[in-house]
């Protein structure tokens, strides 16, 4: 019951985010998946600083990877799916730290959080770049065959 | 005066970039529709607050400077740009065809802003519940969110800066859900931060990745500190908010 309330919850609050961003309506059902499973994985490793690794790996490549299948930029996927494992918890806990004066435990928490977002960051990196690699290879290609 | 084929393809790197397009794809659609519509020695540089445009046009050298000031995200502009330059390398439309239906999609109507306020609201919402929150929590973030967008939009049409909008917004979400939560019992922690997840910058964050990738330093960085400011003033509003309920209503 629990899992099915998730999944509702982060697929329909990522499909809600991309139309506010203006996102192209036939590429809500990819992001809100993408966006689900990569929590879901983001949950499974731990909800670590290796877990936001992980799960920023396993959307940059699935982003990649369904931008190429349905020749749209890979932009249009990356920015909805990504935002359920954006660390928004961990900066409202900061916060809360601060206020009670705790500066120890802010100390803590916020050292995690921005670990957290570099992490995304650097799994963002590294799948962008394996794909920038290997896209000017297929787009030569490509243009060999229409001339 | 205006020549056609330059207009079409500045008009295409301006709408990319005020849609917060990345700084390459920007380039590369006016680098390549401008080499389909037979100009030549083009040269680009672009930034996210503008970009430098020289070719050459029946023999003689123009050169286009425009500065982008109000840059909002719509994905799907950056994608019909793409769509339309597409065409245009391969030879289905000319300058003419493309600059109307490039000006067309800058005029096209958007939807009306309670639109935004309904998504923003319902996004809002559900980000609560996948932190944990319920039924309460969903209604609250749900009006919360509603009262964060209705105040962004006008914010952002008296164009206050978009470094200071965060820290008004963060303040707002995190001050009502004190107020409301004085009189109501639910969990506040999934309350504020699904408010506060649709302001997080990850658009910048991502571009910022995506342009420094490429080469682009300088707007990799520009992006990167532009995400990070915005981090540090939402935080800042929301804790302002904390601190002030810390100090005057004795809970």
């Amino acid at each position: 019951m629990d899992i099915v309330i998730r999944a509702i919850s982060v697929m329909a609050a990522t499909c809600y985010f991309g139309l506010l961003l203006h996102q192209p309506k036939s590429t809500l059902v990819f992001t809100a998946l993408i966006g689900w499973l990569g929590y879901e994985i983001y949950l499974l490793a731990g909800s670590g600083l290796l877990a936001f690794f992980v799960s920023g790996l396993f959307v940059g490549l699935l982003c990649e990877i369904v931008a190429r299948k349905v020749r749209r930029t890979t932009t249009l996927f990356l920015i909805s799916s990504i935002i359920p494992t954006v660390p928004g918890l961990g900066l409202y806990r900061t916060m809360m730290a601060i206020s009670e004066n705790k500066l120890d435990m802010a100390l803590k928490i916020g050292l995690d959080t921005i670990g957290g977002i570099g992490a995304l960051a650097l799994a963002l990196t590294l799948t962008t770049l394996v794909f920038s690699i290997i896209r000017p290879l297929k787009r030569t290609s490509n243009h060999k065959e229409t001339k | 005066m205006s020549i056609l084929e330059i207009e079409s393809v500045t008009l295409a790197a301006q709408t990319i970039l005020e849609s917060s397009g990345e700084t390459y794809r920007a380039e590369e659609t006016a680098l390549r529709m401008a080499k389909a519509f037979g100009l030549t020695e083009v040269e680009i540089i672009a930034f996210p607050t503008g970009f430098v445009f020289s070719a050459i046009y029946d023999g003689k050298r123009e050169n286009r400077v425009c500065r982008i000031t109000e840059r909002s995200i719509c994905l799907d502009r950056i994608d019909a740009v793409n769509a339309i330059s597409r065409k245009a390398v391969s030879g289905q439309i000319d300058a003419r065809q493309s600059h109307q239906e490039i000006k067309a999609l800058r005029e096209k109507p958007d939807v009306r802003p309670w639109v935004y306020c309904l998504y923003y609201a319902l996004a809002a919402g559900f980000f609560s519940v996948m932190f944990g929150g319920w039924i309460i929590e969903f209604i609250l973030a749900f009006l919360i969110g509603w009262v964060v967008e209705a105040v962004q939009v006008p914010l952002a049409m008296r164009q206050v800066p978009s470094q200071v909008r965060p820290f008004i917004l963060g303040f707002l979400a995190a001050f009502l859900c004190v107020v409301a939560l004085t009189f109501l019992s639910a969990s506040q922690e999934s309350i504020i931060t699904g408010v506060i997840m649709p302001l997080l910058p990850g658009l910048a964050m991502t571009n910022a990745v995506r342009d420094s990738i490429r080469g682009d330093i300088i707007s990799g960085v520009a992006r990167g500190a532009d995400a990070l400011i915005s981090v540090i003033m939402l935080s800042a509003g929301v804790a302002v908010a904390l601190m002030i309920r810390g100090s005057t209503w004795i809970l």
